[in-house]
């Protein structure tokens, strides 16, 4: 409150503000003060021609809002939903479509298996050959030939076979009579 | 017929209080899924939300288009508001956030130059967009881009939130505690500030001049 009683002008701006903001004594001042009602009732009426002003102020709006009623979409796929239904269509077609396709069909093929089968075959025959190659004799006379472990030499035979007098087995293989 | 039909500056009285009614019982239809409350709805406060959005970016054709972005997100999220009275309000907040995300994307745009100045443009636009109203002529719009200009110079002096507060109370005719609703404060922080608006725009007197200017 100022000296002489009245609202100073920071409480006018309070009660423009919000009149609950004032106390009950500033209440009571301001339903009996005309000069103070004056001032705040100026304020106010200058801040709702501002208001008047600024609506003047706007274009009118060319435009109304208008909702519409969506119409409910007829469900095509009442169990799994659009999205799933949607993927699981997807996931057929691709695998239609690569089972389907030549490339995917010539590796399910069983010209491809002959094929592999044919390589396969080939590999084996020429593993035989390279045997063969090396020693064409087959495994069974192999013992006889006795070149079959090269590591063997004349004392292992002589163990085997003890040589009689001057007779070494080298003789004896070459024609000589053991007894 | 009401001198107040969009219900500008509703009082405690009876008006007031009739206008408030309706809308809850049309936001109480419009929860319940009837288009007829929802196209009611937009009626009573397509003009209130058009205008609070055109004091915002002042150009007609951005203000409608938000105005529909406005309205389509609150029907469609209607079923989540609890309080059928406070639609008001949280039709507002949703605005306030709408026009909060236009002006961020004009000053992203605006900054890497992608285009010009919106404010600018659309201070430039608005001259030339025809009005619409009967009284539209070209001293009414010259007045009217005088208006904004010197609008924004008395609104410049104050603070974000300040400026806030001052438009939703005094322009969009809100009550503190509606504003607090829509701004998602408390209503003693409302007061505060909207105090603090009032007492720079008292002391230098620039509500006055402006009026004084803007009186034909």
């Amino acid at each position: 409150m100022k000296d002489n009683g009245h609202l100073t002008e920071d409480r006018i701006i309070s009660a423009v503000a919000d009149k609950a903001l004032l106390s009950v004594a500033e209440k009571e001042h301001l339903s009996n003060c005309s000069v103070c009602s004056s001032a705040i009732g100026s304020f106010e009426n200058d801040l709702k021609q501002l208001g008047r002003i600024a609506e003047l102020a706007v274009p009118a709006p060319e435009r109304r809002f208008t909702a519409y009623v969506k119409k409910p979409e007829r469900n095509l796929f009442p169990v799994f939903g659009l999205r799933t239904s949607l993927a699981a269509a997807i996931t057929i077609l691709f695998f239609t479509i690569t089972l389907h396709s030549d490339s995917v069909k010539y590796l399910f093929t069983t010209e491809t298996g002959s094929y592999v089968s044919e390589i396969y075959s080939e590999d084996l025959f020429d593993t035989e050959m390279d045997s063969l190659a090396e020693n064409d004799l087959p495994l069974e006379y192999m013992d006889i030939y006795g070149d079959a472990d090269p590591d063997y030499d004349d004392n292992f035979i002589d163990f085997i076979l003890p040589s009689s007098g001057n007779n070494t087995v080298s003789e004896t293989r070459n024609g000589g009579i053991v007894s | 017929m009401s001198k107040d039909p969009d219900n500008r500056y509703p009082t405690p009285g009876s008006a007031g209080k009739a206008f408030e009614a309706q809308t809850v019982l049309l936001v109480q239809k419009a929860v319940s899924g009837s288009i007829h409350a929802i196209n009611e709805l937009a009626d009573l406060y397509y003009n209130k939300i058009f205008r609070m959005v055109y004091y915002r970016t002042r150009c007609r054709m951005d203000a409608e288009d938000l105005t529909q972005d406005i309205f389509t997100q609150a029907f469609k999220n209607i079923n989540g508001l609890k309080d059928a009275e406070k639609f008001k309000s949280w039709l507002f907040s949703i605005a306030l956030n709408k026009v909060k995300d236009f002006k961020r994307k004009n000053q992203f745009v605006s900054l890497f130059g992608i285009l010009p100045d919106r404010n600018i443009k659309n201070d430039e636009e608005s001259d030339k967009e025809p009005d619409g109203r009967p009284d539209a002529n070209p001293l009414y719009n010259v007045m009217r881009q005088n208006f904004w200009k010197q609008f924004e110079d008395v609104l410049s002096r104050l603070s974000n939130l300040e400026k806030e507060v001052f438009l939703l109370r005094f322009l969009d005719h809100l009550g503190i505690n509606e504003i607090a609703v829509a701004l998602d404060k408390n209503e003693s922080t409302v007061k505060t500030h909207l105090y603090r608006a009032l007492k720079k725009l008292n002391d230098d007197d620039s509500v006055k001049r402006l009026l004084k200017e803007s009186m034909p």
